[in-house]
């Protein structure tokens, strides 16, 4: 009979063939054989090869398999389980013990997986994604320069008429706080976008209801999500009803979609368009909105890319030099790469970066890596229990193959059993991955199968791993060797097991500087004097700037409680990202030039609320001229930067602000550099007015005691003021302290992973040492009976290790000085390496070291040497 | 006590082999299964149940014919016996005694 070559796979079948039952091989092998050519034309070939393999395997139970005598391979695998099962029974301690290490491997690298594959699989859903990119540009200004995700309105639209490669474009604005209303309830959305009409084009999230073609073919249409259809309406049977935006007007829901993945840089809530015709107009000077491309299939990206350099020169040049005065460039994104590889300004959500994924997946593999050293140690040293067993298997026909089959065996059944232990841990431990992780898996999608087949293999790898030293190191043994009476046990120098252990070593050291780093660097991070005072005050989202009025009826409304000590309103706190703009300053010799600083709104008394000192000249008033804008308050990074040499000299210098046409302030005062954004920026040149429209944020200085009744207090001033509940008030600290958070994040991961390494290769030590004394014992006690003293031995067993820690150590250092000084350059302001540490940790490492050495000496050292003399 | 007791499976899997009428093998009786109560077995589960209820006496096989579909392979092929028919039988009574008494039982408690 002849097949087409691509018939089943020969192998799966082969395999059936070998362990199923003559009786019934034949009608399975059938079967089987019938449904994957039905399969293979419903759906393709290589699926119906998977299923065949996955059913061959489902054949795989006990009832089909054939246990004949006459199957001699069968019988001796047999024989090996069952030999593997007495021994993991009869020494309990190191199965045990072999076991916790691989479950422990086993976990971390399947919720790391899991990580990894997740973090790798953003913005991928959409139909051909590899040929969407999103268009960025790059702005030299004079003193500065900016790489923003945020183009002009009318750049797609324009893109589109202009470069043949380009199949379509998506636009949409930058965040849109949207105020809906509902039943004469407000609910505030942030992830409300208006977009341009062929949206759904690139971004093609498939809708639950509604047309595709024409959802946005109107104007004033908008798509909602399904968790926003059900949050505020309760159903997504809404096609044709209408939404009420305070800002928007009277929209049509004509779509409802699924909600976006959560794996996409871009999960917006509510799309909707208006009729302003904004991606229509030649209007090049306002750069809010986000503009993604489709290419046409096979597009040379390079001939794009040159194609752009004309496209700006022709269109993009003149209004960047109007709006910035500078210079620039556009380029493109891939939509899949943006999550991991894109850190621009104004980005839409906070990307991740590649390099911590990867860290993440190294660290995985060293784990596995660890538990597979762990494992192989501790098997090559039971394996000498074994000899004997070994010889008498030699003697009765085993050649080497034969062995090496028995250990692979044994070590396939312990990875199992382990994988087994691993997924059933999986559910109780991934509350806390989700917590380290800021995700929020649930178990069914780490047991997807696609990242099934990757446990697979790290189980494979870590079975194959763990077996092949033990194997081929008890294989080469001669027979008569072994049953040589005089045979020297003490010959086992295990140099590959010192080596791995030496590795374990290293790794372990490594991952315990890193940690005291990033611990020490955290805390100088808590304890670095920011320059102003954020105890006991609360930060009041308003959502909306109330108005002057408003904002003076609230502040004075929240001071008749006398536990509140003073209120202010500011465009942005600490902690936020304050804009920065180019602006024009005055300089000493009077001439006017530009310096990008962050620019804020606040009140009179801001300054005085957050106690920031104030070097020279005074803070805001009430005055006339301080409310329109025409004073500002700047701080000394800024005045160094334009050249005077004390802060008095700057006073009464001009600014002009973009207030409106020709508008110029005075500096008035002058403020220290005071640590607003994270200690991961430099401070930045800083400029204050008491101009504060859109400022929308309320600070209130409160007393210690009474927090809770004071929050109270405030709250219900707000609902009665503003009649609205939409503010939402939290602790200045704590969302100052957000800006930490991926940095806090990472220092758990870290702990956590060193603790697992160092415990795991601890563990695997002991294990050697135990080892290796047992079958020394007999010539401790020969030195013993010679008159040695137990310090006379540790000294001779500690010569063996010093040489594998002090190369250990050489290399370890260099890494981790390098891995702590990458990581503290990404603040601005760091601690210096701590070389207390490095000098530190390999000490207390040694000392455990020597210090389990000593005990496990100790234990052999007690007994009469009688004992141990008397044995061959 | 083996011969008397039939399974839920084992019950459908052997009503289905009836409703085949000495045609079914493997995968025809997984489809008719599909298709008469929208459930899916596995092959490999239900290649065990056709074999229990062979070793059982509910069911008696042969080889059939090979085909090129199945690549030269023969199918066995199952047909239902008297034992297997009485126990359908048996089980269906059982039933519908059980059935008769439900209604009985419901008037009580409301009148009551």
């Amino acid at each position: 009979m002849k097949f087409p070559r691509s018939g089943p796979p020969q192998f799966a079948k082969s395999f059936l063939q070998w362990f199923c039952k003559e009786e019934i091989v034949e009608e399975i092998t059938g079967d089987l054989h019938e449904i994957w050519l039905e399969e293979s034309e419903i759906k393709g070939k290589n699926f119906a090869r998977v299923l065949y393999i996955i059913r061959v395997i489902s054949f795989c139970k006990f009832s089909n398999i054939a246990f004949k005598n006459s199957n001699n391979n069968l019988m001796l695998f047999k024989n090996y389980i069952l030999i593997a099962f007495r021994n993991f029974i009869k020494y309990k301690n190191h199965t045990s013990f072999n076991l916790m290490g691989l479950v422990i491997g086993l976990t971390a690298s399947i919720l790391m997986i899991k990580y990894v594959s997740d973090e790798l699989s953003f913005d991928k859903q959409y139909n051909r994604h590899e040929d969407i990119y999103r268009v960025a540009q790059h702005i030299n200004m004079e003193t500065s320069e900016m790489t923003a995700a945020i183009s002009p309105s009318p750049l797609g639209k324009t893109l589109l008429k202009e470069i043949p490669e380009v199949e379509s474009f998506a636009a949409f604005s930058f965040f849109n706080n949207m105020a809906i209303l509902v039943d004469n309830q407000k609910f505030f959305n942030s992830k409300a976008h208006y977009v341009s009409t062929n949206f759904l084009e690139i971004f093609d999230y498939p809708l639950i209801k509604g047309n595709p073609e024409n959802v946005f073919s109107n104007p004033k249409s908008v798509l909602i999500s399904e968790s926003v259809a059900l949050r505020y309406y309760g159903t997504t049977d809404l096609l044709g009803k209408t939404l009420e935006d305070v800002n928007a007007g009277t929209l049509t829901i004509t779509g409802i979609m699924e909600d976006p993945p959560t794996n996409s840089h871009f999960t917006p809530e509510i799309l909707y368009n208006t009729d302003n015709g904004i991606f229509e107009n030649q209007n090049w000077g306002d750069h809010s909105y986000y503009t993604y491309i489709k290419l046409k299939e096979g597009s040379d990206l390079a001939l794009v890319n040159h194609k752009l350099i004309s496209f700006y020169e022709n269109n993009l040049q003149q209004p960047i030099a109007d709006t910035f005065g500078g210079t620039g460039n556009i380029f493109l994104q891939r939509i899949s790469n943006i999550h991991l590889f894109s850190d621009l300004t104004f980005e839409i959500s906070t990307n991740n970066k590649y390099r911590n994924v990867i860290t993440m997946l190294l660290l995985a593999i060293f784990i596995v890596i660890v538990a597979c050293i762990n494992y192989t140690n501790l098997a090559t040293a039971q394996s000498t229990r074994r000899v004997k067993e070994i010889g008498v298997r030699k003697v009765l026909g085993s050649n080497k193959k034969m062995i090496l089959y028995q250990f692979y065996t044994e070590s396939a059944l312990i990875t199992c059993l382990s994988a087994f232990i691993a997924i059933l841990l999986i559910p109780i431990l991934l509350p806390l991955f989700n917590s380290l992780t800021g995700k929020d898996y649930a178990l069914m999608e780490i047991l997807e199968l696609d990242i099934m087949i990757y446990y697979v293999g790290i189980i494979l790898l870590a079975g194959f791993l763990g077996a092949i030293y033990p194997a081929f190191f008890l294989g080469r043994f001669k027979v008569d060797e072994i049953f040589r009476k005089s045979y020297n046990f003490g010959k086992f120098k295990l140099p590959v097991n010192k080596l791995l252990n030496a590795f374990q070593f290293l790794v372990a050291l490594v991952m315990i500087i890193m940690t005291v780093t990033v611990y020490l660097q955290i805390d100088f991070v808590k304890n670095k004097e920011l320059g102003f005072n954020k105890d006991n005050i609360f930060k009041v989202d308003l959502k909306q700037w109330p108005g002057t009025e408003s904002g003076k009826v609230i502040k004075q409304a929240l001071l008749t409680n006398p536990s509140i000590l003073d209120a202010s309103i500011v465009r942005q706190v600490p902690g936020d990202r304050i804009m920065s703009d180019g602006l024009f300053f005055e300089t000493p010799d009077g001439s006017f030039s530009s310096i990008q600083s962050e620019f804020n709104g606040v009140d009179e008394n801001y300054v005085n609320l957050l106690k920031i000192n104030l070097v020279a000249g005074r803070n805001f008033t009430t005055q006339v001229s301080d409310i329109m804008g025409k004073t500002v308050i700047v701080n000394e990074k800024l005045i160094q930067s334009l050249g005077y040499l004390k802060p008095e000299d700057a006073l009464g210098k001009k600014v002009k602000l973009p207030l409106g046409e020709d508008h110029v302030a005075k500096i008035i005062g002058v403020i220290e550099n005071v640590h607003l954004q994270s200690l991961h920026n430099e401070v930045l040149p800083h400029i204050m007015t008491h101009f504060t429209p859109m400022g929308s944020q309320l600070l209130v200085k409160v007393k210690n005691e009474g927090l809770w009744s004071t929050h109270d207090f405030i709250d219900n001033q707000l609902k009665e003021i503003t009649k609205s509940t939409s503010h939402i008030i939290s602790f200045l600290d704590q969302a100052y302290w957000e800006q930490y958070k991926a940095d806090e994040r990472r220092s758990e991961i870290l702990t956590l992973f060193s603790i697992i390494i160092v415990f795991l290769s601890l563990a695997g030590l002991i294990g050697l040492v135990s080892f290796q004394i047992r079958y020394q014992a007999k010539e401790v006690n020969i030195r013993k009976v010679f008159g040695a003293e137990f310090y006379n031995i540790l000294v001779l067993y500690i010569k063996q290790y010093v040489w594998q820690i002090s190369i250990a150590l050489l290399i370890a250092l260099p890494i981790a000085i390098y891995l702590m000084n990458e990581w503290l350059i990404s603040f601005a302001y760091h601690i210096d390496i701590p070389y207390m540490v490095l000098i530190l940790t390999p000490l207390v490492l040694v000392s455990v070291i020597f210090i389990i050495l000593a005990f496990k000496i100790k234990f052999s050292f007690q007994d009469s040497p009688a004992k141990y003399l008397k044995e061959n | 006590m083996k011969g008397i007791y039939l399974g839920e499976l084992e019950e459908i899997v052997l009503l289905t082999i009836g409703i085949l009428d000495g045609q079914g093998y493997g995968i025809k009786v997984q489809k008719e299964l599909s298709e008469q109560l929208n459930r899916n077995v596995t092959l490999s589960a239900l290649h065990t149940v056709m074999h229990r209820l062979e070793k059982k006496g509910f069911l008696s096989s042969y080889l059939g014919g090979a085909t090129k579909e199945r690549g030269g392979k023969r199918k066995r092929i199952f047909q239902i016996t008297t034992l297997g028919r009485n126990a359908l039988e048996e089980s269906r009574g059982n039933r519908e005694k059980m059935w008769q008494l439900m209604p009985a039982i419901l008037t009580q408690n409301n009148s009551q």
